[in-house]
């Protein structure tokens, strides 16, 4: 029998189908993961498997990737009143600046998986980019003569996109505010009053009350939901466990809880805690890769933190503790200097105190707020992160801003949790007195000249 | 029999150039000013000027969603021309100045410049000219913009940040820029 004589493109052949279905098998049936080009940041490597989210069909051009940032982070852009919208550089006489920096396109400034030259803010330009157009600046305030490019975006001054808490008349009407206020005082929580007001007739529920058979279910679980939330707004136990299912995956547990806290859970979503439940993210995709669990973030958390993010991680499944949820619960998983400090800080000592009014890991990172006569707590716990001047309007329900602002921008402060006073004033507080005593002036020499 | 054709032939072509040729870009610009300027004059005199300057209810101010205000009209302004730009309608504007209060609205173009000194010299006259911006070439309209009510003139007056104090009811404070890609 004649064997058969390989030639060398044959082997060239085999290679190349060899590694074509593996790339094929990766990319229509596996994670995708063969494609990433490169280490994803900090805000979208849970969901780096999610090509088409960013990437739409992977050809429908620099339109549609757009759209892909706007799906996410636009509403986010709407409540900043962003500085630097896109519209803003629609008009044809920036044709010139744009071809410097094409502030139309989101990548433009923060350009995906390019972690070498990312920098904080996901930003991926080099960190003079303010000055191409702003170069200028000193001659409209003089006060800005000498200052170099990178004290622009330095905390406590300007943000490109939010500056709701930095504008001059914000800054103004807060100058010269004690560090702590007064009456120093976080928004009631509104969600059970309301519920008490709109049912006065409701008793809470009693335990022999609970509709499943008690002598099947652990005397724990039914007597911690008889001291719940749950219990006192007549929430029993079939509103959950509807059609007898006793076990749910964490997919069905926030899905299940959102059919009253719709908004908790759409804030939760869009977080780096729930962003791998988002209803943005293609059909299945969770399924696929799991939820968000310790072990794949990307700061320190506790060697033995485990399970997956949901709402019962951090609030419990029958407890629905929110005073273990407002801080042991972030204890438990986190690991950082600035999570470690916070036992060692003033802000305990209140929690400790008196934890219905005192300053908890929540109390800052998932913030009360006010809309209309509801205050709700935004699940997003990163949303007052970026950057973290977005918190001053926590921290002002008990600091005064000149204080406030002095403390986010001292990262050594930061990292001890604020377990000491800034020691200096912040620069930008120099410059609003300047600026008031210059407008007084004016109204002055308007007045004499009337 | 021959003239008759001649006429109808001569009368198909005359009719065919007057649709190729659509509206000229002058008569567009002029009739989108028209929409503007309405718009413009009525929200500062029946919006602002009233509820801030005579009735004292209501005042208008840069940061007016935090403080529950109403916008500058030059705010208003801006926000219809960058919802236009939005659409990609075919044609873009901006208002102007030679002494803005916001210096981002300070002429840039060359054509601005030339364009607000002759609103400016020539009471009553609007500027037409044509300039070529990134890839594309714009015929590009320049009118005046006159401070139609008290609100205008003393607000740009009193704001520490106006290059000038001496504005007048009825002068022409800056401009509006229309441009249309040809």
């Amino acid at each position: 029998m004649k064997s058969y004589q390989f030639k060398f493109w044959h082997y060239g052949l085999l290679l190349t189908l060899v590694v074509g279905s593996l790339a094929a098998y990766n990319l229509t049936i596996a994670d995708k993961s063969f494609f990433i080009s490169g280490e994803s940041t900090h805000g979208h490597h849970q969901i780096e498997l999610a090509c088409t989210s960013c990437h739409a069909d992977g050809f429908a051009g620099e339109k549609a990737i757009q759209q892909s940032c706007l799906n996410c982070h636009a509403e986010e852009l709407e409540l900043a009143d962003d500085s630097h919208p896109r519209k803003k550089f629609l008009d044809p006489r920036n044709a010139q600046l744009l071809e410097t920096l094409d502030a139309r396109q989101c990548v433009s400034c923060h350009t995906e998986h390019k972690q070498e030259v990312t920098r904080e803010m996901g930003v991926s330009l080099a960190g003079d980019f303010c000055f191409h157009c702003h170069s200028d600046i000193a001659e409209e305030r003089s006060s800005h003569k000498g200052m170099g490019f990178e004290t622009c975006a330095s905390a406590g001054c300007h943000n490109y996109h939010d500056n709701g808490t930095l504008y001059e008349d914000f800054l103004v009407a807060h100058v010269g505010q004690p560090d702590l206020l007064e009456e120093p005082k976080l928004p009631a929580r509104t969600a059970m009053q309301l519920w008490l007001q709109e049912h006065p007739d409701k008793q809470p529920l009693k335990v022999e009350q609970a509709d499943v058979k008690i002598s099947e279910v652990p005397v724990e679980i039914v007597t911690a939901w008889a001291q719940s939330a749950h219990a006192q707004a007549d929430v029993n136990c079939s509103k959950c466990h509807a059609d007898g299912q006793m076990q749910f995956n964490s997919i069905e547990i926030v899905e299940q809880c959102a059919s009253c806290h719709s908004e908790q859970k759409e804030s939760f979503t869009q977080g780096k805690h729930g962003m791998r439940l988002s209803s943005k993210l293609p059909e299945n995709f969770t399924e696929q890769v799991g939820v968000m669990s310790p072990h794949l973030a990307r700061v320190p958390m506790q060697s033995d933190a485990s399970g997956e993010l949901n709402c019962t991680s951090c609030h419990g499944a029958h407890e629905v503790d929110v005073k273990f949820a407002a801080v042991e619960a972030c204890l438990n998983c986190h690991n950082d200097e600035h999570s470690l400090a916070y036992k060692e800080s003033p802000h305990f000592e209140t929690w400790k105190a008196n934890s219905e009014e005192g300053v908890s890991c929540a109390s800052c990172h998932l913030p009360r707020e006010v809309d209309g006569e509801q205050v709700v707590v935004n699940h997003n716990q990163n949303h007052n992160l970026r950057p973290n001047e977005k918190m001053l309007p926590v921290c002002l329900n008990c600091h005064g801003a000149e204080f406030s602002l002095a403390a986010m921008a001292n990262k050594v402060l930061i990292s001890q949790n604020f377990k000491y006073k800034p020691e200096k004033k912040h620069k930008t507080f120099e410059l609003i007195r300047d600026r008031i005593a210059k407008i007084s002036n004016s109204k002055n020499k308007q007045t004499k000249s009337q | 029999m021959r003239i008759a054709a001649c006429f109808i032939v001569g009368l198909a072509l005359l009719t065919g150039c007057e649709k190729n040729q659509g509206i000229a870009p002058e008569r567009m610009a002029d009739a989108i000013f028209a929409v503007i300027e309405a718009d413009r004059a009525n929200y500062t005199n029946e919006v602002v000027n009233r509820l801030q300057n005579e009735e004292k209810i209501l005042n208008a101010d840069e940061h007016w969603q935090d403080k529950k205000l109403l916008p500058l009209p030059a705010q208003m302004m801006r926000m219809g021309a960058e919802r236009v730009a939005e659409r990609e309608s075919g044609f873009n504007y901006a208002l102007l100045s030679l002494w803005p209060v916001n210096k981002q609205n300070k002429p840039r173009t060359e054509m601005e410049k030339v364009g607000l000194q002759y609103v400016i010299d020539n009471p009553g006259k609007n500027f037409y000219g044509r300039e070529k911006l990134g890839d594309t070439e714009y015929f590009t309209a320049v009118y005046a913009d006159v401070g139609v009510s008290p609100a205008c003139v003393s607000c740009h007056n009193d704001h520490v940040d106006s290059p000038r104090d001496n504005f007048e009811l009825g002068e022409t404070m800056g401009g509006v820029v229309i441009r249309i890609p040809l």
